[in-house]
């Protein structure tokens, strides 16, 4: 069921992706803003949030689970359409539409110009454009996407929505053996192994020198702003209107009563401890596994199985973890943040590589380069900044939000004492929505947002001196 | 062919690395010693919903002075998932003490040796049949299973509740019952009925599309909302949805023999105990008169099973108190509750 529910979104993604990148490619300024804004939000927006906020509405359609089930997979698919859109619009195609239009007038084929194809023509159109490597992103974006819904837990939790990682979360808290928890996370690890080493390979081809992308006409322009804000709406807008409107009514209660500020330090310091680790791991393993020498090879199979580690997810691998520090020589690390921390640096290295390879992608390494020669000025520095921290400090930006809202690995590797603030808040959500609960909520979505606008100060820091 | 990037960069960013390393290192050093008397805290297992459980354990906390570090179940695995992680935890336990929002989880941890026996003042009030003779646990706090009826949907008779009953349960909830104290109601009604009956009436209420949900607050919302027109759920979530208003009435769920469900909240000292004169101190502290009547008097309107001064006690608990004492005894349920249990996995887990 989760299968066919996450290869349709995937599918969906991929498609409503393409008038998205159109739209990101607007020539006007402000409007691309506000569309990268629109497109990035829902997918920001934490999954406890929303689930939260429609857990009510998920309960009052209990006698049409089908509905339920479908308004959860529009849910996941506005939430995860932006992932594909960006992998669409960071690939650039390896062909121009000016090519494709020279090709057609070469084998001067009126009715190619005239986008009037017979079916012959038309399939070795497609035939040429698969040739030309034209598939390999939307497959990337379709395994990426694939990726994301099939391991979503915590709305499919709150919603009641039936899926597989919410039946193995709860079997193992009953007493599954960590054995027979493995042996029934073959089979969707098996699905999620295709999808990565699909993605990885894909995405880790080389590529001819970016083609601009085309922006799109009128009528797609329409469809995806519409697109966009019906996403907007429903994935931020609405949850975070109920949040907020129990936060005005909560907010009394929660400063007499502020019980969750040991738990949003402990989730902070997780999060920046995992998103550290991931990085250096990232920084240093992939300089290492640079070249041809003996290093290299080590520096490779370490990212290597580290990778791998990562994408077993949080669940199997924070279970691997709990029954390592069982054991005796490492029972001191049981009580410590080094199993959480060590866990969730493995499970963001995946996306942490994913990112650098963005990066690299999108960086412009000439420009920085001429930067780097301007040598200390503070121009050079601003410079260094915008064409290459400011990618680097948005992608620990979105590590660090993504290890905070970790719901899984938390639940189970928390030392004693250092408790998640979202394991508390997913307890309680389960209690139904009460004011100071959303105000609690209000609180944790904050905290995290202040932390980077906070270090968002420290910018000059960063960039080279 | 784009230019190399320099070393420089790649250095200045590794030194800033490091840098950022060491200052969360530092944050983590901080947040220990601000919170250094946690890392000797007493550490409490807790199955009791945590927005009722925290002000216990806080008040305890601000009495004593000594600090406490508390695990919470989650509401879907209620109970189940702290027994499990115990007895994962058996060989190198880490608790000290257990709070338990029901019976049948203390009894499984006695029966494994995993539980030290103790008397205490606390113990000393309990009646005996809510407390284990070789005092390796007492019960206090109790809770009854009850019908939630919606009173806009259904009149709260039991008339009314066996013709609901008769027909489709479309509009009947129930917590799944691997979990907490529906799990309990399920034991109970083994040992009542047997393996067989019990199986083909679980059966045939699935096949008459009665609705399984996760938790007992779950079924309070449902009926509270009206989208179900009753449900099994326990006392302390009835009084939530009476308390916000909504259309619910109650009845005690009846057995075959008249008697009633009422499920005490339980609290144990695991042996091996690293703090157990704390532990010793919190357990007194929880079966004391002082904190059942807060439990009585909070929202969970928990009644009291220890001799209390009963002009203290709510209204609604008073009301509570002639249904508790028709509570059918549960001491003696532990093979009832391994054989319940067992099935129930196969039934859910498989």
């Amino acid at each position: 069921m989760t299968l066919l529910r996450s290869l349709i979104i995937a599918s969906l993604a991929v498609a409503l992706a393409r008038p998205l990148c159109a739209l990101l490619a607007d020539r006007g300024a402000p409007a691309r803003r506000f569309a990268w804004i629109l497109l990035l939000a829902p997918y920001f927006t934490p999954v406890l949030l929303t689930g939260y906020a429609y857990a009510n509405f998920s309960l009052s359609l209990i006698h049409h689970p089908s509905i339920n089930t479908l308004f959860y997979a529009a849910l996941l698919c506005w939430k995860f359409t932006p992932v594909a859109a960006v992998i669409l619009y960071f690939s650039p195609a390896p062909i121009s539409a000016e090519a494709i239009h020279c090709r057609r007038l070469m084998q001067n084929d009126a009715a190619a110009a005239r986008s009037d194809l017979t079916l012959l023509a038309k399939l070795n159109h497609w035939r040429f454009l698969l040739r030309a490597g034209c598939a390999r992103d939307p497959i990337a974006a379709f395994a990426v996407v694939f990726l994301c819904t099939f391991g979503e837990m915590e709305m499919a939790s709150l919603m009641v929505v039936k899926s597989w990682t919410v039946a193995l979360f709860d079997a193992n808290a009953g007493g599954l053996a960590l054995s027979e928890s493995l042996r029934r996370m073959l089979g969707p690890l098996l699905c999620e192994a295709a999808a990565v080493a699909t993605a990885v390979f894909v995405l880790g081809r080389n590529r001819a020198h970016p083609a601009p992308r085309t922006p799109g006409g009128g009528r797609a322009h329409w469809f995806a702003w519409t697109y966009l804000a019906i996403a907007f709406v429903f994935v931020l807008l609405i949850p975070a209107a109920m949040v907020l409107w129990g936060t005005i009514r909560g907010f009394k209660l929660l400063l007499e009563n502020f019980v969750l500020g040991r738990e949003i330090i402990s989730s902070l310091l997780f999060a920046a401890g995992a998103t550290l680790l991931a990085g250096a791991m990232v920084f240093w393993l992939s300089r290492f596994a640079r070249g041809r020498g003996f290093g290299s090879v080590i520096g490779k199979a370490i990212l290597l199985v580290a990778v791998c580690l990562g994408l077993l997810g949080p669940l199997v691998l924070s279970l691997a973890v709990l029954a390592a520090v069982q054991m005796p020589g490492l029972l001191s690390l049981r009580d410590t943040p080094v199993p959480l921390v060590l866990t969730l640096g493995l499970v963001l290295l995946p996306l942490a590589l994913v990112l650098k390879r963005v990066l690299e992608l999108t960086g412009y390494q000439s420009g920085l380069h001429l930067a780097a020669l301007m040598q200390k000025s503070r121009a050079a520095r601003d410079l260094t900044w915008r064409l290459s921290t400011s990618g680097k400090f948005w992608a620990v930006v979105l590590l660090f939000i993504w290890a905070y809202w970790d719901l899984t690995a938390s639940a189970i590797l928390a030392p004693i004492g250092m408790t998640p603030v979202t394991v508390r808040l997913y307890n309680m959500m389960h209690y139904g929505q009460i004011a100071v609960l959303s105000a609690m909520t209000c609180a944790t979505f904050a905290a995290p947002i202040l932390i980077c606008v906070l270090a968002l100060g420290t910018r000059r820091w960063w960039a080279p001196r | 062919m784009t230019p190399p990037q320099p070393r420089s960069l790649d250095r200045g960013f590794s030194l800033r690395l490091v840098a950022l390393a060491a200052f969360i290192a530092a944050l983590f050093g901080a947040y220990y010693l601000i919170w250094s008397p946690y890392r000797e805290s007493l550490v409490v297992y807790c199955s009791h919903d945590s927005i009722y459980a925290d002000q216990i354990l806080r008040e305890f906390e601000r009495q004593t002075g000594i600090p406490v570090s508390v695990r919470y179940d989650t509401e879907a695995t209620k109970s189940l998932g702290l027994v499990e992680l115990l007895l994962q935890e058996k060989a190198h336990p880490r608790c000290d003490v257990f709070w338990n929002n029901e019976l049948l989880g203390t009894l499984q941890l006695a029966d494994e040796g995993m539980l030290l026996p103790y008397r205490g003042s606390g113990y000393e009030r309990i009646p005996a049949a809510f407390k284990d003779p070789d005092a390796r646990w007492a019960g206090f706090a109790a809770r009854l299973r009850l019908w939630i009826i919606n009173t806009n949907r259904l009149a709260p008779t039991q008339d009314a509740i066996h013709h609901e009953l008769s027909g489709d349960l479309d509009r009947v909830a129930m917590a799944k019952p691997l979990y907490g104290t529906t799990r309990t109601q399920y034991t109970v009604l083994w040992q009542l009925w047997g393996r067989d009956k019990l199986i083909a009436w679980h059966q045939d209420r699935l096949a008459r599309h009665l609705r399984e949900v996760n938790g007992n607050s779950t079924v309070k919302d449902l009926v509270a909302a009206g989208v179900c027109d009753i449900g099994w759920t326990d006392t302390d979530d009835f009084f939530e949805a009476r308390d916000d208003g909504k259309p619910v009435q109650m009845l005690p769920v009846r057995l075959d023999n008249g008697g009633t469900i009422c499920i005490p909240n339980t609290v144990a000292i695991l042996r091996g105990a690293r703090h157990l004169g704390n532990a010793q101190k919190l357990v007194d502290f929880l079966l004391s008169e002082k904190c059942e009547l807060e439990l009585a008097s909070g929202k969970s309107r928990q009644i009291p099973l220890g001799p209390v001064e009963v002009d203290k006690l709510p209204a609604e608990v008073r009301q509570l108190q002639p249904w508790a004492a028709d509570g059918v005894p549960l001491g003696g349920i532990d093979s009832a509750s391994i054989a319940c249990l067992a099935w129930l996995k196969t039934e859910y887990l498989q």
